[in-house]
Parts: structure tokens; C-alpha cells; sequence
């Protein structure tokens, strides 16, 4: 127990001197505000920043990247939450619960008051997810040492579908689009026999279809193309914007403390969850907050401050909870946590067990960027309020071409190859023809990104087991896992059937 | 749904399909060149979404096609698949055959039949009306072109001039912005561009195939 303390106050250490090095704190500065623009500007979002920011960070110290991504990844929520208030369009998806108090609040001339709660809440959910975290790293490392090549198989199946079932009602299409990217990720050198398949004698193919402009084109630039497409301003320009009174939404924060850890709890839990993401965490942190205030002095939906600290808390302090499936297992519990994902294998940083057993240091610097980046959000947001909310009426066809060439020179810079244009463009196209026709992309990305490790497991398994199937099912942990995918599978189907069948019930006792 | 009741174009669709799997088995028994076997495959392709589309609701018409599409793509990657041996296809069939048995599913929950509602409710595969309609093809095709174009560009004459003119462009044009407003949207993503990936993140951007060229040509 003392070693293993001894070694996390050794790594956390070295994590902080990171932090006294001033070019290191810039990028930290610059990542979050990067996160707190891109969350606040509806219909861009924080996976769109990760897989810009990616080429920048080529050249960079794997530290300095970590802090440049991770203060983008911390700050999205706590800026997405501005436009939800402000303009009741949410700046990020999991911003969409703030909206049924917060933007009742602006329209009752308290938007500061509802700024000052969201940001506060943010940041201290942010930090309650971060230090869940940090409690979890040790007893990831011993979970972690029960799984061999079969888990590792199981595991990366079982996060597959997990993710494809938090679909909600696109299951099916959610499968076949993690099929698709496992299809992208065989191509090139097979790492076991060493063969190279279906490049099609295209060279630029043998080392396989390249992470970076891949997610570049399937998430910065799919994302321009559809604003493009849907065209138009992003949010209503009528809108008045007033900003008074924010210290009395801090105080509130702080009064209605347990509405906060509540929040906070049921995010880090719903974030560990491959997949279910924030979204989930914050309907589900505010539905549980109205179910659990029977005699609320402002009915919810009617400016309810607690309407806005429940959502915010949860959405901020999934951030932690979903770092630790990708960082002790190597299973991505978000598109954004897939997308740093890649950054981190693109910077030699495998995530999984040689990461928490030889990379410690790295682990530390990023729970630390996500601690620090949490607070500098919150001040950010609370100094430059106005400004922001005045970046949430960017029109389209303004925003959409400079992200776009941004995003090309970005995927170019990588390895200076004109042929990496040609793939992001590629990819923007699939991501978005995935968009148009509601194909989940986070399923794709995530077998994409994990489709080498996926078969290399699946054929260490089966070098273990003299090609026998029957090693999945010989196993504890295998046999645990084969449930849960099961499992995940079938709830979706049952519950879909259950709500038809009472459904049919109900229309034959109408008629 | 008895066959009487069937479409007539899903009848003739059908009997399409049949006489084109029969010929393509046929032509692979007799080892004959895989262009050639690709001949009744399309047609076989064409067939089913003749035959299926009288199944399916019009809004839904261009989901089918890219469902088949998708269909069409996982059959290429299995048939691709038995060209490599041993453990080197072993991965890749079990998806292979995962994806052509999904793809099926997914075409089948599109269809307004008692099988597509089934499989619709049971594996959740229903589309959302309201994003079915926010996007017009034609508009589409605008900025596809649009991204072709600017890909095109890249190439021949580099990012640095590409960027304020694809940036000009499209506030012009797309965004119907004064010529004011696209000009300073233009000069400002080519100093922001410049700045950021030349000067600060020292990347030296791509010229393009045309200045390069005549650097080559005209400079000692």
C-alpha cells in the first residue's frame, strides 16, 4: 500500500513540474480556450477542437499536447453551457438539459445569475470527476492484471457495443458503422504476418489508412460540410443579451451543495460507461434532481436554479469518469475521449496497461490539465461572458470555410503529404453521408482506432488456445464479459419490444 | 404478404436478382475473369433496389440507396477477403460476414413491411423525420463539388493562395456576404493560417504543382 502511494505522489510530481514550465501553462491556456470557443459555438464541438488540434500538436513534448487537448477537453461542456443559457441552443449536445431552466432564467433578465451557477458548477463537477479518477488509477491497475489477450478481445467487442446500444435508437446502423471501421482499420501491413492487404497497390495505403486526416476529415470538416448543407445562421440574431448579477449564481452554487455532489456522482458513474456520455449524464442528473425536489420554490422548467447546477455538475465531471475506461483499458468512453485517443497513440502513448504501468507521469499531467483546465474555464467564462455569447451568432457560411482550410492544412502539416488532403476529404464525405443518413460516427471512429489491437488480441487468443473458440468460454473474466456484451445487447431490444407491446395494448383497449 | 400481393416492380426486381446470382454463379464456376463476374453482380444490385423500392416510403428512397450501397461495399470486402489465406482472412471474414447479415437487416428495417417494422422496433433502427428533410441534394452536390474544387486547388496552386480565395468564395457566393466582408474574411484566415502553421508551428505549407513548377522552370 505504501509503494503504491509512494509511486502516485512520485508521479504526481513529476506530472507538476510540467506546470512550472510557462510555455507548458500557454498551451494549457490556449487549449481551454480553444474547448470554451468551440463549445459555446453550436454545431462545432469539442470533438471538432480535439481533431483540429491534433496536427498542431506533432511537433510538441507528449505533455505539451496532453495539456494543449486536455484543457480543450475539459473546457467544451462549461462553454457549450453559455448558448444553452444565452440562446437556448446548446453550444454541445450534452448542454441540451441546461436549456429547460437556464434559458428561463435569461429570458427573466437573470442569464449572469444562471452563467454564475453553470460555470461554478461545471468546474467544481469537473473536479469531482477528476479526483474519482485519481482514486481509481490504483485499483484500475490491479483490474487491469486479470486480463489477457481474451479479455483484452471481449473487452473491445464489449465497448463496441455498449457504445452502439448508447445509440438509443439507431442500434443496428450504430453496428454496422463500427463494422465499417473495423473494415478501414485492416487495411495495410497485418501486424502479425506482416502482409500487407487490400491496398490495392496503392503505396500511400501499405502503413494503413492514416488516424489523423481520417478523424480530421470525419469530424472537423463532415461537421462544416452539414453546416454548410443545412446553411444559415447558427442561432437566432434577435436575441438581447444581459449579463448582471453572476456572483449570486456562484453563492447558489454553494447553497445548494448537494444538488452539485449529486450531479457530480451520477456524471463520473454515467462517464465510465463506454459510450453513454454526457448527454445522458446531464438529463439523467437533472430528471434525478426534480424527482428528488418534491417542493421546489420555482417549478422546474421555469428558472430553477438547481435546474442549472444538476446538468452542468454532471456533464463537466463525466470528463473524468470517461478517462478511466480509454486510459486502463484502452477503450474509449466518448467521440472526444476516441479522438484523444488517437492523439495519444499518433505521440507513442499506447492507452491501456503499459500506460498506467510505464506512463504514469503521463496520466498524472493529464488528470492535473483537466483539474487545472476546469478552473481556468470557469474564470474565463465568468471574465469574458458577453464576448463569448457574442461568438454564438457566427454565421455559417463565415465559419465553415476557415474551419474547413484550417482543418486541410492541418491534416497536410502532419506529414507533409498532398495525399493526406485527399483522405481527410474522403473522410469528411463518409462522416458526412453518416450524418445525413444517421449512421453514428463515434462507433465507427472507436473501430477504427482500436481495430488493430481488437485482432491482434483476437489472434494472440487463438495462438494461446491452438486455434480453439473455446477459450472465451473457459475463463472467468471472459465468461463476465461475454454476459455483459449479451447483456448490452439485449436490454435495447427488450425494452423496445416491452414499450411496443404495451403500446399495442393501449391502442387495442382505445379501439 | 403473399406474392400476389407483391409489387409488380418487386416481382421483376426479384426475378432480375435470381437471374443474375444464376449467372454469376455460373460464370465463377467457370472461372471466368473477375471483371466479367462483375457484369451480373451489378446488375443483380440494380435488381434488388428495383425490386425493393416499392417497399419502401419515398422519403425514405435515398437512405436505401445508401444501404445498399453499404450492403454492396461489405460483399466487395468478403470477396476481397477470400483472396488473402489462413489466419490473414480469419479476422476479417467474421466481420465481413457480421456486416453483409446487418446490412441486410438495415434494408430490410426501411422497408414498410411487418419484417422492416419488426426489425425497426426489436434492433432500433428508426430514422429521425426530422433530419430526413433539412437537406436538399442539390445543395448537397453544391458543396461537394465545392470541396473537390478546393481539394483540386490545393494541389495545383497551394494552400496559401487556396485559402483566401476558397474563403472569399464561399462567403460570396454560399453566404451572400458583401465583397467587403469576404475580402477581410479571406485576407484574415491567409494571415491566420500563414502565421499559425508557418511562422509559429514551423510547417512549411505545400506550394502547389503550378508555382512549383514554375520556380523550377523559371528561377536559377
Amino acid at each position: 500500500m505504501i509503494d503504491v502511494l509512494s509511486g502516485l505522489v512520485g508521479s504526481l510530481g513529476t506530472a507538476s513540474l510540467h506546470f512550472l514550465n510557462f510555455n507548458s501553462l500557454i498551451f494549457l491556456i490556449a487549449g481551454t480556450s480553444i474547448g470554451l470557443l468551440f463549445g459555446a459555438i453550436p454545431g462545432l464541438g469539442g470533438t471538432t477542437a480535439l481533431a483540429l488540434l491534433i496536427p498542431l500538436t506533432f511537433g510538441m513534448d507528449k505533455a505539451d499536447a496532453i495539456m494543449l487537448m486536455g484543457g480543450s477537453m475539459a473546457a467544451t461542456s462549461t462553454g457549450g453551457s453559455v448558448s444553452a443559457i444565452l440562446l437556448n441552443t446548446p453550444g454541445i449536445a450534452p448542454n441540451a438539459a441546461t436549456t429547460f431552466d437556464g434559458f428561463p432564467l435569461a429570458q427573466q433578465g437573470r442569464a449572469g445569475e444562471a452563467i454564475g451557477a453553470a460555470a461554478t458548477s461545471s468546474a467544481l463537477g469537473g473536479l469531482i470527476g477528476v479526483f474519482t479518477l485519481i482514486l481509481v488509477i490504483p485499483i484500475a491497475k490491479e483490474i487491469v492484471l486479470l486480463f489477457s489477450p481474451p479479455e483484452f478481445f471481449l473487452l473491445a467487442v464489449f465497448g463496441l457495443c455498449a457504445i452502439a446500444v448508447s445509440t438509443g435508437t439507431r442500434l443496428l446502423q450504430a453496428l454496422i458503422a463500427a463494422i465499417f471501421g473495423f473494415i478501414c482499420a485492416f487495411v495495410g501491413f497485418d501486424l502479425v504476418s506482416g502482409a500487407v492487404r487490400y491496398a490495392y497497390g496503392v503505396e500511400a495505403l501499405w502503413d494503413g489508412i492514416k488516424l489523423v486526416p481520417a478523424l480530421i476529415g470525419l469530424f472537423a470538416i463532415s461537421q462544416m460540410i452539414d453546416l454548410a448543407v443545412k446553411g444559415g445562421a447558427i442561432a437566432d440574431e434577435k436575441i438581447d443579451i444581459k449579463l448582471q448579477r453572476m456572483s449570486v449564481g456562484i453563492k447558489a452554487v454553494f447553497k445548494n451543495w448537494s444538488t452539485m455532489l449529486t450531479g457530480s456522482a451520477i456524471g463520473t458513474f454515467i462517464g465510465a460507461v463506454p459510450g453513454v456520455g454526457g448527454t445522458v449524464a446531464g438529463f439523467l442528473s437533472y430528471s434525478t434532481q426534480v424527482q428528488r425536489d418534491t417542493n421546489p420554490d420555482v417549478p422546474y422548467g421555469k428558472g430553477n436554479i438547481k435546474g442549472v447546477i444538476a446538468p452542468e455538475s454532471a456533464n463537466n465531471a463525466k470528463d473524468g469518469g470517461s478517462l478511466i475506461p480509454t486510459l486502463a483499458f484502452g477503450i474509449p468512453g466518448s467521440a472526444e475521449t476516441a479522438v484523444f485517443l488517437g492523439a495519444m497513440v499518433l505521440h507513442g502513448l499506447e492507452p491501456g496497461p503499459r500506460l498506467l504501468f510505464e506512463h504514469e507521469d503521463v496520466v498524472f499531467t493529464l488528470v492535473l490539465t483537466l483539474t487545472i483546465a476546469c478552473v481556468i474555464a470557469t474564470l474565463i467564462v465568468l471574465a469574458l461572458a458577453r464576448p463569448m455569447s457574442y461568438l454564438t451568432k457566427v454565421d455559417a457560411h463565415i465559419l465553415a470555410p476557415v474551419v474547413t482550410m484550417v482543418a486541410l492544412v492541418g491534416a497536410y502539416a502532419l506529414q507533409g503529404e498532398i495525399g493526406d488532403v485527399v483522405v481527410a476529404m474522403v473522410f469528411a464525405i463518409i462522416g458526412y453521408l453518416m450524418i445525413r443518413f444517421q449512421y453514428p460516427r463515434i462507433t465507427f471512429t472507436i473501430a477504427l482506432v482500436l481495430g488493430n489491437i481488437t485482432e491482434r488480441s483476437f489472434f494472440q487468443t487463438m495462438g494461446i488456445s491452438d486455434d480453439s473458440y473455446a477459450i472465451f468460454f473457459t475463463r472467468n473474466v471472459s465468461l463476465i464479459l461475454i454476459a455483459l456484451i449479451i447483456i448490452s445487447l439485449m436490454i435495447p431490444s427488450f425494452r423496445n419490444w416491452m414499450a411496443d407491446r404495451s403500446a399495442r395494448k393501449e391502442e387495442g383497449s382505445a379501439t | 404478404m403473399s406474392i400476389q400481393a407483391l409489387p409488380r416492380n418487386t416481382l421483376v426486381g426479384g426475378i432480375t436478382l435470381i437471374l443474375a446470382g444464376a449467372i454469376f454463379l455460373g460464370l465463377h464456376a467457370q472461372e471466368v475473369h473477375q471483371s466479367l463476374l462483375a457484369i451480373p453482380a451489378f446488375i443483380g444490385w440494380a435488381a434488388a433496389i428495383y425490386a425493393t423500392r416499392p417497399l419502401v416510403k419515398d422519403e425514405n428512397h435515398t437512405a436505401l440507396y445508401f444501404a445498399f450501397s453499404i450492403m454492396a461495399l461489405m460483399i466487395v470486402f468478403l470477396h476481397e477477403t477470400y483472396e488473402y489465406s489462413g489466419k490473414l482472412r480469419l479476422f476479417p471474414l467474421m466481420i465481413g460476414y457480421a456486416g453483409v447479415v446487418l446490412s441486410a437487416f438495415d434494408i430490410l428495417s426501411l422497408t414498410d413491411t411487418r419484417l422492416g417494422h419488426a426489425i425497426t422496433r426489436i434492433l432500433g433502427a428508426a430514422l429521425d423525420p426530422d433530419e430526413i428533410h433539412v437537406r436538399k441534394v442539390t445543395r448537397e452536390l453544391i458543396v461537394f463539388s465545392a470541396m473537390a474544387a478546393v481539394v483540386l486547388c490545393i494541389y495545383l496552386i497551394g494552400f496559401l493562395v487556396t485559402t483566401p480565395i476558397f474563403v472569399f468564395l464561399w462567403m460570396r457566393l454560399g453566404g451572400k456576404k458583401s465583397i467587403k466582408a469576404c475580402f477581410y474574411g479571406g485576407f484574415f484566415s491567409l494571415v491566420f493560417v500563414y502565421l499559425l502553421f508557418e511562422v509559429i508551428l514551423r510547417y512549411e505549407l505545400y506550394l502547389g504543382k503550378i508555382p512549383l513548377w514554375a520556380i523550377d522552370k523559371f528561377l536559377p
